[in-house]
C-alpha cells in the first residue's frame, strides 16, 4: 500500500470514529474558498489579483486531521522519491496536504472536500505565478490588456478575475480529466498536481521560442507577452488608445475583445441570411427614397436581395470593416443615438483610407450583383455620383439591420 | 470549254463567295451601327461630376441671389417682396433637381466664384453688370437679324400674339416678348449653367437612371421649375 494511501486510511478511520470530522474539515475548507470569494468580489485588480493564504487556515486543517508537516513529507516522499522532493513545490506541505485531502474527497466521493481541496491548491498555484511573472502589476494596464488585447480563445477574455477562472474553468476540467487517475495511485495525484501547475503557467506565458537576435527564450502567448507590450506602448485602461494611424502595424480589430465584435457581426448576418422575406418598414423605405431618388420598389427589391443566402460571406466582410472602423467594443455603442452620425461621418464620408477603398470595393461587388438580379442593369452603366448615393443607401439597410438585430 | 457540270460548279463557287462577301460588309455595318447606338447611349459626363453637396448649393444660391437683385434693381419695395416667394420657389426646384442629379452646382459667369460675395457692393455690381451685357451681346445684339430671327421667332410668336390680343401695339409686344425669352435663357443659365443644364438633359431621357432612380419625380420637379422660370422672366423682363 502506498504511504499516501495510508495517511487517507488514517484519515478516513478518524472521520468515522468522529461524528463532527466531516462537519469542520467541510466548513474550514468551505470558508477558505468563500474567504477567496469575497476577496475576488472586493477587488478591482482583476488579473493582478493576488489570494490571501491565512496560515492559521492550513494549521487548523492540519490539526483536525491530526497530522504533522512530517507525516505529509515522509508519504508524499516515499511514493514520489525523493528526486520529486527536491523541487520546492512537490515538496511544500501545503500543497501535499491539500493533495491528500483532494483524494480523501475522491475517495470517499465527497465532490465539496475534493473541489474545495483542488481550489486551495488553485490558489497558492496562482500566487505564484502571478509573482513570477508580475511581480509589479497595474491593475489598468491589465485590465487593457484582459479586454483589448487577448484574443477570444484566451481565457482572461471568458472570466473576469483569477476566482472564477479557477472556479469554473480549471476545477471542473481539472477533475473531470484526472479523477479517475488520481484514484488509481499515488502517481495520478503528481499528476494532476503538475497539470495544473503547466495549464495555470500557460495563462502567463505560452508559445516559448528562442529569441534569435539575443539568444534568449521568449514566449509569444499568455498574459506576460501581451502586458509587456501594452506597457510598453502606454495602454492602458484609463487611458484607451486605439490606432488610427493606417500604416501601423496593429490594427483596432487585432488587440479588441474578438468575441464581442464576432459575435455581433455573425448575429447580425444571420439573422438577415436566415430571413429571406423580411418586411421593411414603409417610413425607413420613404425616408430612403426622400434621401437617395431610388424609385419605391427598387429600394424594397434591392432590400430583399440583401437577404439572399449567397451574401454570407460579403456581409461579414462588409459589416467587419464597418465596425473596426468605428472601433465598436460592445452593442451599447452601436445603439446609442449618435451611431447614425458615426456612420455618416466615419463611414460615408470616409473616402482617402485603405479601409474605405476596400469597404467600397466590397459594397460595389455587393451592389452589381444585386442590380443584376433585380432590375438587370449593370452599374457601370451608372455615373460615379449615382454610385456613391447607391452606396450610401445600402449602408442604411445595413445598419438598419445591425442595430434591428443587436438593439433590440 | 468547259463542261456543263465543271460550269455549274464555278457558278456555285463564286456564288459562294460573293455571298461571303457580302455578309462581311453586312457584318461590318452591324458593328459600326452597333458602336454608333452604343456611344449614343454611353454616359459620356460619368467620371466628370463631383456629388451634390449643401454647403456648394449653398454657396452658389448667395451668388444667384445677387444676380436676381441686379436684374430686378427697379422693382420697388412691395414688388420685390413678392418676387422674393417666386424666387424662393424656383430654388426649391432647383434644390431638388440638383439632389435628384446629384451634381455639385456650379455658379454662371466668367470669373464668378463664390468668392464674390466677400466682394465690396461695387466689385459685385462691376462683375455681374458685365456678365449681363456680355450675354445680352453674344446672345441678341451682336447677332445679324436673320439669326436673331432664327433663334426666337418660333419662341416669340405665341407670347406677342397674346399681347396684342390683350390691346398692346406690336413693336411694344415683340420687344417685351424676345426681352423675356433672352431672360428666360439667361436665369436657366444662373441656375444650371450649360454643363449641368446639359447632365440633366441627358439623365430626364436616360433609360437606366429611370429603371433605378425615381425619374418621373424628376420630370415633375423639372415641369414646376420651368413654370416658375416661366414667370419670373416675364417680370424680369418688365424690369430690364
Amino acid at each position: 500500500m502506498s504511504s499516501i494511501n495510508e495517511l487517507y486510511e488514517q484519515i478516513s478511520k478518524l472521520s468515522h470514529s468522529d461524528g463532527s470530522f466531516y462537519r469542520t474539515l467541510q466548513s474550514n475548507l468551505i470558508s477558505i474558498v468563500t474567504n477567496a470569494s469575497i476577496q475576488a468580489m472586493n477587488s478591482d485588480q482583476g488579473y493582478c489579483f493576488k489570494f490571501t493564504i491565512k496560515a492559521n487556515d492550513y494549521k487548523n486543517i492540519l490539526n483536525i486531521l491530526q497530522l504533522t508537516n512530517k507525516d505529509l513529507y515522509d508519504a508524499f516522499s516515499n511514493d514520489w522519491g525523493g528526486s520529486a522532493m527536491r523541487n520546492h513545490m512537490h515538496s511544500d506541505p501545503y500543497y501535499q496536504l491539500f493533495l491528500l485531502l483532494l483524494y480523501f474527497g475522491l475517495k470517499e466521493n465527497n465532490k465539496k472536500i475534493s473541489e474545495s481541496a483542488l481550489s486551495c491548491i488553485f490558489f497558492k498555484l496562482w500566487n505564484g505565478r502571478k509573482h513570477t511573472f508580475f511581480q509589479y502589476c497595474n491593475k489598468d494596464i491589465m485590465k487593457y490588456v484582459t479586454t483589448y488585447m487577448c484574443s477570444r480563445k484566451h481565457l482572461a477574455n471568458k472570466y473576469d478575475t483569477p476566482y472564477e477562472l479557477i472556479q469554473n474553468h480549471f476545477i471542473p476540467t481539472v477533475l473531470k480529466k484526472y479523477s479517475d487517475m488520481i484514484l488509481q495511485g499515488p502517481d495520478g495525484l503528481k499528476r494532476i498536481f503538475e497539470q495544473s501547475y503547466t495549464r495555470l503557467r500557460q495563462m502567463f506565458v505560452s508559445r516559448p521560442r528562442i529569441d534569435l537576435q539575443t539568444g534568449k527564450k521568449v514566449s509569444d502567448g499568455g498574459l506576460l507577452p501581451l502586458y509587456k507590450k501594452a506597457h510598453a506602448e502606454g495602454k492602458s485602461i484609463s487611458n484607451i488608445h486605439v490606432y488610427n494611424d493606417e500604416n501601423s502595424p496593429a490594427k483596432f480589430g487585432d488587440y479588441m475583445s474578438a468575441s464581442n465584435l464576432d459575435s455581433i457581426i455573425s448575429n447580425t448576418v444571420e439573422k438577415i441570411v436566415m430571413n429571406p422575406n423580411k418586411k421593411y418598414s414603409n417610413v425607413f423605405i420613404e425616408n430612403l427614397r426622400k434621401e437617395y431618388r431610388v424609385k419605391k420598389d427598387v429600394i424594397e427589391l434591392l432590400a430583399t436581395q440583401l437577404h439572399n443566402h449567397e451574401y454570407h460571406d460579403q456581409l461579414h466582410d462588409i459589416y467587419n470593416i464597418i465596425l473596426n472602423r468605428l472601433e465598436i467594443v460592445d452593442k451599447d455603442q452601436i445603439c446609442k443615438p449618435g451611431f447614425s452620425n458615426d456612420i455618416k461621418k466615419k463611414i460615408m464620408g470616409s473616402k482617402n483610407n485603405k479601409s474605405a477603398i476596400l469597404l467600397e470595393k466590397k459594397i460595389m461587388t455587393l451592389l452589381e450583383d444585386m442590380l443584376q438580379k433585380t432590375i438587370q442593369r449593370s452599374l457601370n452603366e451608372y455615373s460615379n455620383v449615382f454610385h456613391i448615393q447607391l452606396r450610401k443607401m445600402l449602408i442604411r439597410i445595413l445598419v438598419y439591420n445591425l442595430r434591428s438585430t443587436v438593439c433590440q | 470549254m468547259f463542261l456543263d457540270t465543271q460550269e455549274n460548279e464555278l457558278m456555285c463557287e463564286a456564288q459562294q463567295a460573293l455571298q461571303k462577301l457580302n455578309n462581311e460588309k453586312e457584318s461590318k455595318k452591324d458593328l459600326l451601327v452597333e458602336f454608333q447606338n452604343t456611344w449614343s447611349k454611353y454616359d459620356k459626363g460619368r467620371a466628370y461630376f463631383e456629388e451634390y453637396t449643401p454647403e456648394s448649393f449653398q454657396s452658389k444660391i448667395k451668388v444667384d441671389l445677387l444676380y436676381m437683385d441686379q436684374l430686378l434693381q427697379k422693382l420697388d419695395n412691395d414688388q420685390i417682396h413678392e418676387v422674393e416667394k417666386l424666387i424662393s420657389s424656383l430654388y426649391k426646384d432647383v434644390k431638388e433637381i440638383y439632389e435628384f442629379i446629384n451634381v455639385k452646382p456650379e455658379i454662371y459667369g466668367k470669373n464668378i466664384t463664390e468668392q464674390l460675395i466677400n466682394e465690396n457692393n461695387e466689385k459685385i455690381k462691376g462683375l455681374l453688370s458685365k456678365n449681363i451685357y456680355n450675354y445680352l451681346s453674344n446672345h441678341f445684339y451682336e447677332l445679324p437679324v436673320e439669326r436673331r430671327e432664327s433663334l426666337y421667332f418660333e419662341r416669340t410668336k405665341e407670347d406677342s400674339r397674346h399681347l396684342i390680343s390683350e390691346g398692346q401695339d406690336a413693336e411694344t409686344a415683340v420687344e417685351f416678348s424676345i426681352k423675356k425669352c433672352l431672360m428666360e435663357d439667361f436665369v436657366r443659365n444662373i441656375c444650371f449653367p450649360p454643363v449641368i443644364r446639359n447632365r440633366l438633359n441627358y439623365i430626364l431621357e436616360d433609360d437606366a437612371f429611370g429603371d433605378l432612380f425615381d425619374q418621373n419625380a424628376l420630370h415633375d420637379v423639372y415641369n414646376s421649375y420651368n413654370k416658375k422660370l416661366n414667370s419670373i422672366s416675364k417680370i424680369i423682363a418688365v424690369c430690364v
